[in-house]
């Protein structure tokens, strides 16, 4: 099984701070209301997650195979 | 005993920040010059706060990440120096090439710059540098640092003659320094870029999707400064399939 060098490691603790900023700012400008932002940021990160764990899963699984 | 929300009176719509129709440039040029300032000028405090520390969050750890200082010992220790991912080179031009015509190729050379210009004021410095770099010049400078450091380490460095070949080549480095800048934002030289990749742990290719985010983002908040959010209704809540609620 191959093992995450520590360069993935680096970029991979980096990741939470992009996601969080972006996930905030972006809900910011779609709505004015605290509660809103904060819960459409909480989806947005929910579904960056998702989809960046699903990439980096998928990759893991080749790397595995081929 | 909860109240009804139907016999709640309706709150006035806020006047302290502008709704979908009313447009605000002052705003929006606000917001560019510094992310969130625009906001806070409307009164939105708060979410300036949030959009000044999130989008300088994201740029300044980026330029931190693309910041770096290696030393590398050949014949003699050279210093090689990386300020930041944030830089517009300045490519040779061609004969009878426009100002505009060499921006354009440079900025096509260097695409991230697109993004983190986005970001205001902060990346003003990339701008002053690039205007005052004079590629001939720093060519010219460039090879006669080399020379200096060949020559220093030819003679020996425990030579007064080797010495003063470093001192030279030092004296030299400074010459390229912006009068007010310094090397803030400055373009590095290919060997500085090269000197850090391979002589240092930093990400510098890490470091400007964080500028490049940034920047990009702060295209947003200058939206939100000059038009009003998407969804302007001050008692709006996120729905599925983003579409504004309607009240």
């Amino acid at each position: 099984m191959p093992e995450l060098t520590s360069n993935a490691q680096l970029y991979f603790q980096d990741l939470p701070l992009l996601i969080i900023m972006v996930s905030l700012v972006y809900s910011a400008t779609r709505y004015e209301k605290w509660s809103a932002i904060l819960v459409e940021a909480a989806r947005w990160i929910a579904q960056l997650l998702f989809f960046l764990g699903g990439v980096a899963l998928a990759l893991y699984i080749l790397t595995s195979v081929f | 005993m909860d109240q009804p929300a139907d016999s709640a009176p309706p709150s006035p719509p806020s006047e302290a920040f502008p709704s979908a129709t009313q447009i605000s440039p002052l705003g929006g040029i606000l917001s560019y010059l510094v992310p969130g300032l625009g906001q806070i000028v409307q009164g939105r405090v708060a979410k300036g706060v949030l959009f000044f520390v999130c989008v300088y969050v994201l740029f300044f750890y980026g330029v931190y990440l693309g910041a770096a200082e290696v030393k590398i010992k050949d014949r003699v220790e050279r210093t090689y120096k990386v300020t930041s991912n944030i830089y517009l080179p300045r490519g040779e031009s061609r004969p009878n090439e426009g100002a505009f015509s060499a921006l354009l190729n440079n900025l096509y050379n260097r695409p991230q710059f697109l993004g983190q210009f986005w970001v205001g004021m902060a990346a003003w410095p990339a701008i002053a540098q690039y205007i005052s770099l004079d590629r001939a010049m720093e060519d010219r400078l460039e090879s006669e640092i080399d020379r200096n450091y060949d020559e220093a380490a030819n003679e020996g460095l425990d030579t007064p003659e080797g010495q003063a070949k470093l001192m030279k080549a030092k004296e030299l480095e400074q010459e390229r320094r912006h009068p007010l800048f310094g090397e803030m934002m400055r373009e590095p030289s290919y060997k500085a870029i090269n000197a850090v990749h391979n002589g240092s742990d930093k990400r510098l290719e890490l470091a400007w999707v964080f500028t490049v985010i940034a920047g990009v983002l702060n295209i947003m908040v200058i939206y939100d400064a000059f038009a009003g959010p998407a969804f302007p209704s001050p008692s709006d809540e996120p729905k599925k399939g983003g579409t504004p609620c309607p009240n």
